[in-house]
């Protein structure tokens, strides 16, 4: 028995790699009753596990949110599209926050990211902090979002609560494993030799427990914290740990310098091009191009490129070794500490997994997820 | 253009199936369905015009306006569906599986046998050149006495469904294994015979429908198997079938084929061999399922899956799940103690 045993509980984002796993434990660990906001059904696979309510629709539908919300007591929001632009994310929270405060919802957690501060200084970094756009669009809208946020809980009483976490690691847990594995197996990745920075990491399951006592703690509402796990490791040793529990070596490291070099290079970017066409989309231009395309033509025509290009190429094709791209190279080389003091103090957060614990679970997990058989080099 | 003696067709069930292979594949045939029967008229009446048919939510309305139907409703439908158009005079032919249930499937051997009508069950894999050929080789003996096997399908599943069904245990009657496993289980007996026992069955289910499991399994020709499926890993999607004389590692859906020896290959099965088998998307499949089926309905012999051939891997499902472990993993949520040093069950 729990806080949240038997109450009406709704994840938007819940078909993605935090939101799949927060379902996964609100269900069996809390026993909570849990609707979920899908936009695609097709990426429902690991929530249908459970029994858990679909609700059909995007944040962009008043409508459908207005339905998913009624009847909830709290709204756990990770639904974002990385894609959109900043007046569509607002558009999209302020559908969420309209639907919570209509409905009465006792809590909102809103899971924002640790990007709202890049780039990192070297040092500790605390919620002190004031986030400031600074031109990243990704960084800039969870930021926009987190002052909306913060904006309705002054004027309105809004019950919300800013969850900022590090890198997410874990079974299924996206970009911070699955990607690094994929890439790993794929083509290697490289890395500054002299990088002198820090990865904060975060195992998912602390995430979702922080996620858990912000829904809960009454003290919380109105509030941002940052959520990471205990100390932050080096990078080299933050991707040496995938290599160890696939046992290759994939990780090259080069001089700062060649790196730049190679980047600007037209030849070299090229041949990345055309081992991985899909790279186009990372080109400014194109990418400027493609977003109200992808807008035009709706989920159902992108899920089936999506199932094209996934017939071209598997996820686990061989790739060209990557260039780290320059929001990565400045990760590498920042020297930052994320202190969790207020998460500590204000929701009762207390870490459970360090970076051996979570990892060795991790392993375990990527083990499974990519058995020898599927490797790219495999014979 | 359909000609004069085509069969007047109702596609039933117009969700991404229907809209992604059955419909173009019927174009290419120039079988025009008469009907698309779906109870979401308003979203089918478009495609039923972009196809020159017309969108009927009930069948019931024009029973003496078709003659045969394909059924590609939810799993839960099957039954009452197929009941309904064989007791009332029509040839069918539904989508795998048969039925979520060994008891449904039964009913509707049944109704198929009072009715005098036809029923065959979709299996396109069947069509793939590449299983074709593995089938052949393990006909003519090429493997001797069949002694093990090992298959694995997994993928990220992205198949851009319309609706929630298939996430429904009373409408999908289960998971990985009704779904992708129907295919994987039609083909293991296809090749290698019918199944003596389910020796074991794990998956990861809930309290909803399962997305990864493993069982296995002992053929009546005594051959032992373990068969993997997930709909949330990249799985290797082969089989691999070792006999007494030697292995062959293919493809379940597309054109790969290794053996052991390596000269096995050079074998030419009803003018197939490995190194000609040329290029084969699953949409030429279902073309080449829907010709035979016209073709058989128009007397002509083909071979296509039975209903009482179906009910073998609706029995083989329903033995699964009747032995059912949880399959969990040192991160499964139950296991969250982990960190203070509460016990966990290493992942396999």
């Amino acid at each position: 028995m729990t806080a949240l045993t038997g109450k009406t509980v709704l994840v938007t984002g819940a078909t993605g790699n935090i939101g799949g796993r927060l379902v996964e434990r609100l269900v069996a660990e809390h026993g909570a009753k849990t609707r979920t906001l899908v936009r695609q059904f097709e990426k429902g696979a690991r929530i249908a596990r459970f029994d858990v309510e679909m609700v059909k629709g995007s944040l962009e539908d008043a409508q459908a949110i207005d339905a998913a919300v009624a009847g909830a007591d709290v709204v756990f929001n990770l639904a974002w599209d990385f894609s959109d632009s900043i007046e569509n994310n607002l558009a999209c929270i302020r559908n969420v926050y309209e639907a919570c405060l209509r409905h009465g919802v006792s809590r909102l957690v809103h899971i924002s990211s640790i990007a709202v501060y890049e780039p990192f200084e070297d040092g500790e970094l605390a919620e002190a902090m004031q986030p400031v756009p600074k031109g990243f669009p990704y960084g800039d809208a969870k930021i926009a979002v987190e002052r909306e946020l913060l904006c309705m809980v002054e004027e309105k009483n809004l019950p919300a609560v800013i969850l900022e976490p590090t890198n997410v690691y874990g079974p299924f847990a996206g970009f911070w494993t699955d990607g690094v594995v994929q890439q790993l197996l794929g083509g290697g990745l490289i890395l500054p030799e002299d990088a002198k920075g820090l990865c904060n990491v975060v195992y998912i399951d602390d995430l979702v427990d922080a996620m858990v006592l912000a829904a809960t703690k009454p003290e919380a509402i109105g509030e941002r914290f940052i959520i990471s796990g205990g100390e932050p490791v080096p990078w080299r040793r933050f991707y040496q740990a995938y290599e160890d529990c696939l046992e290759i070596k994939s990780v090259q490291t080069m001089p700062f310098e060649d790196i730049s070099r190679q980047k600007k290079s037209v030849l070299a970017n090229l041949k990345l091009l055309l081992a991985n066409p899909r790279r186009i989309t990372k080109w400014g231009p194109a990418a400027a191009l493609l977003q109200p395309l992808k807008r035009w033509l709706g989920d159902k025509a992108k899920a089936r490129l999506r199932g094209l290009y996934a017939g071209y190429r598997s996820t686990l094709a061989p790739k060209a070794t990557e260039m780290p791209e320059q929001y990565l190279l400045d990760l590498y080389t920042a020297n930052t500490r994320c202190r969790i003091d207020k998460a500590r103090s204000g929701l009762g957060y207390n870490p459970r997994f360090d970076f051996e614990a979570g990892m060795r679970l991790t392993g375990d997990y990527v083990r499974w997820a990519y058995p020898p058989d599927t490797h790219p080099r495999h014979p | 253009m359909t000609t004069q003696s085509d069969p007047r067709l109702a596609l039933i069930g117009c969700g991404t199936a229907a809209v992604e292979l059955h419909l173009p594949a019927l174009k290419k045939l120039a079988w025009r369905p008469s009907f698309l029967i779906d109870p979401d008229v308003e979203r089918v009446a478009p495609l039923a015009a972009r196809h020159q048919s017309r969108a009927v939510a009930d069948y019931m309305d024009l029973l003496d306006r078709f003659d045969v139907a394909l059924v590609a409703a939810p799993h839960s439908l099957h039954a009452p569906i197929c009941c309904d158009l064989l007791e009332n005079g029509k040839d069918v032919l539904v989508e795998k599986p048969i039925a979520p249930t060994l008891g449904e499937a039964k009913r509707i051997v049944a109704a198929e046998e009072k009715s005098g009508k036809s029923l065959r069950v979709g299996f396109m894999r069947r069509y793939f050149r590449a299983p074709r050929w593995v089938k052949a080789l393990i006909d003519s003996g090429g493997l001797g006495q069949i002694e093990s096997f090992d298959v694995r399908e997994g993928f990220v599943f992205s198949w851009p469904i319309s609706t929630g069904a298939l996430w429904s245990k009373a409408k999908a009657g289960g998971g990985v294994l009704i779904d992708t496993g129907a295919h994987t289980l039609d083909q293991i007996m296809w090749w290698m015979g019918p199944i003596a026992k389910i020796d074991s069955y794990k998956d990861d289910n809930h309290s909803g429908v399962e997305a990864d499991c493993i069982f296995e399994l002992t053929l009546k020709n005594g051959a032992k198997g373990v068969v993997e499926l997930s709909r949330t890993r990249e799985l290797r999607s082969r089989a691999i079938i070792r006999g007494e004389k030697g292995s062959v590692d293919v493809d379940l859906v597309g054109l790969g084929v290794r053996t052991d020896p390596a000269g096995l290959v050079n074998q030419t099965f009803e003018g197939l061999r490995p190194d000609n088998l040329g290029q084969q998307t699953i949409y030429e499949c279902f073309i080449d399922q829907l010709a035979d089926w016209r073709a058989l309905l128009a007397g002509e012999d083909r071979t296509m899956v039975t209903s009482a051939e179906a009910v073998a891997g609706v029995q083989a499902i329903e033995d699964c799940y009747a032995i059912r472990e949880p399959w969990t993993f040192s991160w499964s949520p139950t296991a969250g103690a982990a960190a203070s040093g509460g016990s966990v069950e290493a992942a396999e």
